[in-house]
């Protein structure tokens, strides 16, 4: 009841307010190799930058990586555009011959999944939550022609619909390595999926983690402090945020956001309370917060406005 | 850095790009489109210079273009008997049409707008005696009439007509008081296309509120799609007494949602 | 923003005309154009959205760059098939639709729906009675059509022109958006069509 009609295109990758494409100097060439960190052994993860899609960065703005079993390759998440999707399979294919049995797409944002099409010659099964098609259906066409204005005709790729759902957790098996998926309820968006390896004890949290870039809110406000909460008490040493170092401790990493979580839910409660119109709100909500997050100035705004429409109602 | 907007959705087919009207579009084109659109809704009438008598605001740029707050503020309220918004650049630009009783109390009135490109934004006031002031604002928006729902239209309707009445001041009898109502409602503007089943999703949409207090009309509001959903809408009466706030509203699938609020209410 | 970007010349190895083999460009994407269609035997009566082909019997693909030199060098017809807004259904009857104007590449006649798959007679009599007008009766006069990314109603009334017996006919599937994209200019426009089809 609380997830918010619209701003529904905001996400973790801003795409309401991209800047211009950048092009790029150089001429055409082959797309800069992607680069790994093996953060625990055998799982690879490539930084996302923490800007904006841009031409010049190819949406290539969020963690994404893979996970290599005896047999089998899992890869989350696909990346940002076609262009960032095919880099990282080349990437894989450097580090292992193994087949990519599944591709997992932790939320519908467009930097975390648009990049699903570069694995379709693999033919993984992809997976996502059960509540993905339907946000793709809703979303996926609009952020496809957002991408590509920003990128160039044509390099967002299609949507690739996830093929097997999980409705509240799921096992994969990659040959003597198991990880377990959980479907959370709304929080970042109401499609997050997150990842434990069982073997390392690494939680991969997609989006329902950010470090040193300012979380996005495009889901519920209140149910991502629940599901963080949830998160922590899991036990997992180490974690992959969806934005921010490629490996965090965990839980450690996630004070800072459930404090600016908090931060946000008790400012905008009070400026409801205190009659403040929202659009005065957006700039005098979660100040507190404004030196310690990159791109605050960018989407703590949008963040109040998602949470004042839903917590106005209270 | 020149920011690229897009309304992807607004031909009614999902994977169409589309209109950037305000590429090439400059102060001249702006102002041409705002006499092509006063002789749409006012035909020959003569709009003056507003600033004597109104004002907007309206942020530069919006943090979420489906959702952009709008205040219009009148200098001489008990002079003016109606209030028009115009969107200019959106498909359908006459966002709500105010008409006002002898409760309002329109010193302040505050709305949530769709904005689909950026556009220039007029208030019109109609004086008691017919004659017609605007004033303008610019807005940085886009996309806000294409923005897919979060939400599949089954969950998006529920809660259909719900409403909610802040009270934002303290109550007297007989002194003004500013209060905003809330509305459950998708507002469906007949312009978005679900990929899934490829069915564009009808307009349905809240089109007329009536507010009356202890039976007084404090206005008549006739809004269209470019509305936000969930309406949000802040002004003011004059609360003679106790009594109740009486709200009807209407969509376009005919559906009529009543409600009554007490005044003062029951303290939170 | 203001010079074509260098995935604008990776475009034009990928559609510059029919005769290049496509492996011979492939650099960029995993199968450089994962998303291109065959081409119909006839129009193509599908929805209009969705992969378009690669090439089109008959006539010349362009990029954004091979078309700005070829409108620099003048003489060229151009001519946008995007589609109208159309008022959505469930808009009360008195409530006003007046979508700002239409915008494409400067000095093109829009003619919305003449992309359709299935058009009537009339229709198409009309356009070919346009084209004739346009072009001042010249088959070899260089046309150009487009409408929007990924779709196909550029390539149908393409086809129309060339099955009409124009000898340069060139398709611009990038559209108004790619010509934007590449910091062109773009102006207002009004549709033109014979009224009813």
């Amino acid at each position: 009841m609380s997830l918010t009609r619209r701003g529904a295109v905001v996400g973790g990758a801003c795409l309401c307010c991209l800047p211009a494409a950048t092009r790029r100097a150089d001429a055409v060439a082959a797309p800069a190799p992607i680069l790994l960190s093996e953060v625990s052994p055998g799982i690879h993860i490539r930084h996302g930058v923490n800007q904006d899609a841009s031409a010049g960065n190819d949406d290539a703005i969020a963690n994404i990586g893979c996970v290599v079993g005896r047999d089998a390759v899992a890869v989350m998440d696909p990346g940002g555009s076609l262009e960032d999707g095919e880099g990282l399979r080349r990437a894989i294919r450097q580090i292992t011959s193994l087949p990519i049995r599944y591709v997992v797409m932790s939320h519908v944002h467009p930097d975390h999944v648009f990049g699903a099409t570069a694995f379709q010659p693999e033919h993984p099964v992809f997976v996502g939550h059960a509540r993905l098609p339907q946000a793709l259906a809703q979303r996926g066409a609009y952020y496809r022609e957002m991408l590509d204005r920003v990128l160039g005709p044509g390099r967002a790729g299609p949507v690739v619909m996830p093929t097997q759902l999980v409705h509240d957790r799921a096992a994969l098996d990659l040959g003597g390595r198991i990880l377990d998926l959980t479907a959370h309820r709304p929080a970042h968006t109401d499609c997050d999926l997150s990842m434990t390896d069982r073997r390392t004890g690494t939680l991969l949290a997609g989006d329902l983690v950010f470090v040193h870039r300012v979380p996005s809110l495009d889901g519920d406000l209140k149910g991502w402090l629940a599901e963080l909460a949830a998160m922590q008490a899991l036990g997992q040493r180490h974690a992959v945020p969806g934005h921010g170092p490629v490996r965090v401790d965990w839980p450690a990493a996630a004070a800072d956001m459930t404090r600016y979580l908090t931060v946000l839910l008790a400012g905008t409660r009070q400026a409801i309370a205190r009659n403040v119109p929202i659009a005065q709100a957006v700039h005098t909500v979660a100040q507190s917060e404004r030196d310690r997050w990159q791109l605050f100035d960018d989407y703590n705004p949008r963040n109040v406005t998602v949470a004042y429409q839903q917590l106005e109602w209270e | 850095m020149r920011k690229l907007w897009l309304c992807a959705l607004l031909c009614g087919a999902a994977l169409l790009p589309l209109t950037t009207a305000h590429a090439g579009e400059d102060a001249a084109a702006r102002a041409q489109r705002w006499q092509d659109l006063r002789h749409a809704i006012f035909g020959n009438r003569p709009v003056r210079d507003g600033a004597a008598v109104l004002a907007l605001q309206a942020p530069y740029r919006a943090e979420d273009a489906a959702l952009v707050p709008v205040a219009i503020l009148l200098k001489h309220p008990a002079s003016v008997k109606g209030v028009y918004l115009v969107i200019d650049n959106n498909p359908s630009p006459l966002a709500a049409h105010f008409s006002f009783g002898p409760d309002a109390d329109p010193q302040q009135i505050g709305l949530r707008v769709r904005v689909n490109d950026y556009t220039d934004v007029h208030a019109v006031a109609e004086l008691q005696d017919g004659t017609l002031y605007s004033v303008a604002d610019f807005v940085k928006a886009a996309g806000g009439c294409s923005a897919p729902s979060g939400q599949s239209d089954a969950e998006a309707l529920q809660g259909l007509g719900e409403m909610k009445l802040r009270v934002l001041g303290a109550y007297a009898p007989g002194r003004p008081l500013q209060v905003k109502l809330l509305i459950r409602h998708p507002d469906f503007n007949g312009m978005q296309m679900n990929q899934l089943t490829r069915l564009v999703t009808p307009a349905r949409f809240i089109d007329s509120t009536e507010v009356s207090y202890n039976g007084t009309k404090v206005f008549h509001l006739e809004t269209g799609i470019s509305l936000s959903s969930d309406p949000a809408i802040t002004f003011g009466f004059f609360p003679k007494s106790v009594g109740q706030l009486e709200v009807v509203a209407h969509d376009t699938d005919k559906a009529v949602f009543r409600h009554e609020f007490d005044i003062p209410g029951p303290s939170s | 923003m203001r010079r074509p970007g260098a995935w604008f010349v990776a475009l034009l190895w990928l559609i510059a005309a029919p005769v290049l083999a496509p492996a011979a460009a492939a650099q960029h994407a995993p199968q450089d154009a994962p998303e291109h269609a065959p081409e119909p035997h006839g129009y193509w009566l599908g929805p209009i959205h969705g992969p378009v082909p690669a090439t089109i019997a008959g006539g010349t693909v362009l990029g954004t760059a091979a078309l700005a030199r070829l409108l620099a060098g003048g003489g060229v017809v151009l001519i946008d098939v995007a589609e109208a807004t159309h008022r959505p259904a469930g808009l009360p009857a008195g409530t006003l639709w007046l979508p700002p104007p239409h915008r494409d590449i400067p000095g093109s006649a829009w003619i919305p729906d003449v992309g359709r798959g299935e058009i009537s007679p009339l229709f198409a009599a009309w356009f070919r009675a346009r084209l004739a007008a346009l072009t001042e009766g010249h088959r070899a006069k260089r046309i150009v059509v487009y409408c929007h990314p990924r779709c196909w109603m550029s390539w149908n009334a393409a086809k129309r022109a060339i099955n009409d017996g124009y000898r340069a006919v060139f398709w611009y599937p990038d559209g108004v958006e790619g010509w934007e994209h590449a910091g062109h200019a773009t102006a207002a426009v009004k549709p033109e069509g014979p009224g009813s089809r």
